[in-house]
């Protein structure tokens, strides 16, 4: 007799022994889509189906956000997932990891698994991109010097950018056969170390023209590669894998060429531009420094120069003034002491005492002061104030008046 | 003659000397003078795009780019 369990027992155990199973565990399983559901959550539901049977399936966001394309009711799909017991509804469905369509069989599950590996090794990350030249000195280009899409490049060059130089490496670029061609000729380019950029160029074709551009080789040639190279293969919307291994993936030729080369009329419009901004901005400097001199020459004629030569002038005048009081002050002075001298003089003069009555005698001309000078018979000259009388000395007496005496007379 | 400068060399020159006449710092003279430069490159820029035609060589194995001259493709 069984053990009596629970269904969530039940659902458990069985979705146990599923997810230990390793055939279920990884299996890729082909089918048509049936109730697709893109659910805004983000997952995929659906139904795969084939002539008797269906299951359910379900592909969460992360994986959901990766395809390329939305799966549609009816399309015939591979897909790659484990199998598992929802235990909510005891309903075993598939949870899908990767879908692509059916039809390209083995290549496209081969494109599936090189791009997952080349992805897990990082040589997709966004940090490997190198920055491409902003104005390239020499494009390589990767194409068929035959094809369609070095002729649209060129066009795209002559009209945008015409100082362009170009160094064609030629390449089949069609069947699997080629991938050795596009390395070799991509190798040449980067050992020439002629160009600073390189684009692998091919028009439109079918999935299976474009197929070369998937293969591994060119991939890793194109990792290794020291210059930028730029993908641009195709009309498709599908990307290759040398999309995402390039430093830039570009959808067509023409777009390659355009995001490559710079645009001949914003660059004119930048020259302009500078041009009248270098312009403008000498001529602003010229009308500062005109200014700057204005108003230097101002300050030195006027308020400089000016003020302290007015300065320096009136001083000078006072100074002048100062200097000539002063020499009419010492003249005013001389000139009272000689006046005081003068009259000082004036009293002294022999001349007034004569005009109180004396008078000098002269002996042959000179004055006579002692009884010495004279001996009875001298001839005199006695001087008077107005007049002068000739006498003879008759006697000299020894006695002298005083000036006593003198002053009674 | 100095080394030909690139294009770009010659551009990034040219937003220098618009940076350098900016600055009120930069004197008179000197601002004189890279306004010369500045002319020279101008024309130097635009001499290149002026009447200038789309040039193709290819590169062979012999590892010698052999000159195809001017191609005019339009």
């Amino acid at each position: 007799m069984a053990e009596i369990i629970s269904v969530t027992a039940l659902n458990r155990y069985v979705r146990s022994l599923l997810e230990s199973d390793a055939v279920l565990s990884g299996l890729a399983l082909r089918g048509e889509v049936q109730n697709f559901v893109h659910h805004r959550s983000g997952h995929f539901y659906f139904s795969l189906k084939d002539e008797n049977c269906s299951v359910k399936a379900v592909m969460f966001r992360g994986n959901a956000s990766k395809l390329s394309f939305e799966p549609q009711n009816g399309m015939r799909v591979i897909v790659r997932g484990k199998v598992t017991l929802y235990e909510r509804d005891g309903a075993f469905q598939i949870y899908v990891d990767t879908l692509f369509p059916d039809g390209q069989g083995a290549a496209q599950l081969a494109f599936e698994q090189l791009k997952a590996k080349l992805e897990a090794e990082g040589l997709f990350s966004p940090d490997r991109k190198k920055p491409l030249p902003r104005y390239p000195q020499r494009v390589g280009l990767v194409t068929s010097k035959s094809g369609a899409a070095l002729h649209d490049i060129l066009s795209v060059a002559q009209r945008r950018w015409p100082a362009a130089e170009f160094l064609l490496s030629h390449a089949g670029v069609q069947g699997k056969e080629a991938e050795a061609e596009l390395v070799e000729a991509l190798q040449l380019l980067q050992q020439s170390k002629l160009v600073d950029v390189i684009i692998i160029a091919r028009g439109g074709g079918s999935r299976e023209d474009l197929w070369v551009f998937n293969g591994e080789k060119l991939a890793r040639a194109v990792c290794r590669s020291s210059v930028p190279v730029v993908s641009a293969v195709g009309h498709e919307v599908d990307y290759t894998i040398l999309d995402f291994v390039a430093d830039l993936r570009a959808a067509t030729p023409t777009a390659a060429a355009e995001l490559v080369l710079p645009d001949q009329y914003a660059v004119k419009a930048a020259l302009l531009n500078a041009a009248q901004k270098t312009q403008s901005l000498v001529l602003q400097r010229l009308r500062m420094c005109y200014n700057e001199y204005n108003l230097v020459l101002y300050n030195i004629t006027r308020t400089g120069l000016q003020r302290r030569l007015g300065a320096a002038t009136a001083s000078l005048q006072q100074q002048k003034e100062a200097c000539a009081a002063h020499i009419q002050h010492k003249l005013q002075a001389k000139e009272l002491r000689l006046a005081q001298a003068a009259a000082l003089a004036d009293s002294l003069s022999p001349y007034r005492t004569m005009a109180r009555g004396y008078c000098v005698a002269l002996k042959q001309g000179h004055t006579v002061k002692q009884p010495k000078d004279l001996v009875a018979g001298d001839k005199l000259n006695l001087v008077f104030r107005t007049f002068s009388a000739d006498c003879m000395v008759t006697q000299v007496t020894g006695g002298s008046a005083t000036d006593e005496k003198e002053a009674k007379f | 003659m100095k080394k030909k400068q690139s294009f770009e060399e010659m551009l990034e020159e040219l937003n220098d000397t618009v940076d350098q006449l900016s600055d009120e710092e930069t004197p008179l003279e000197d601002a004189l003078n890279l306004y010369a430069g500045a002319a020279e490159k101008i024309a130097a820029c635009s001499a290149v795009l002026q009447n200038a035609k789309v040039r193709v060589a290819e590169i062979t194995k012999t590892m010698t780019p052999q000159d195809e001259g001017a191609e005019d493709e339009v």
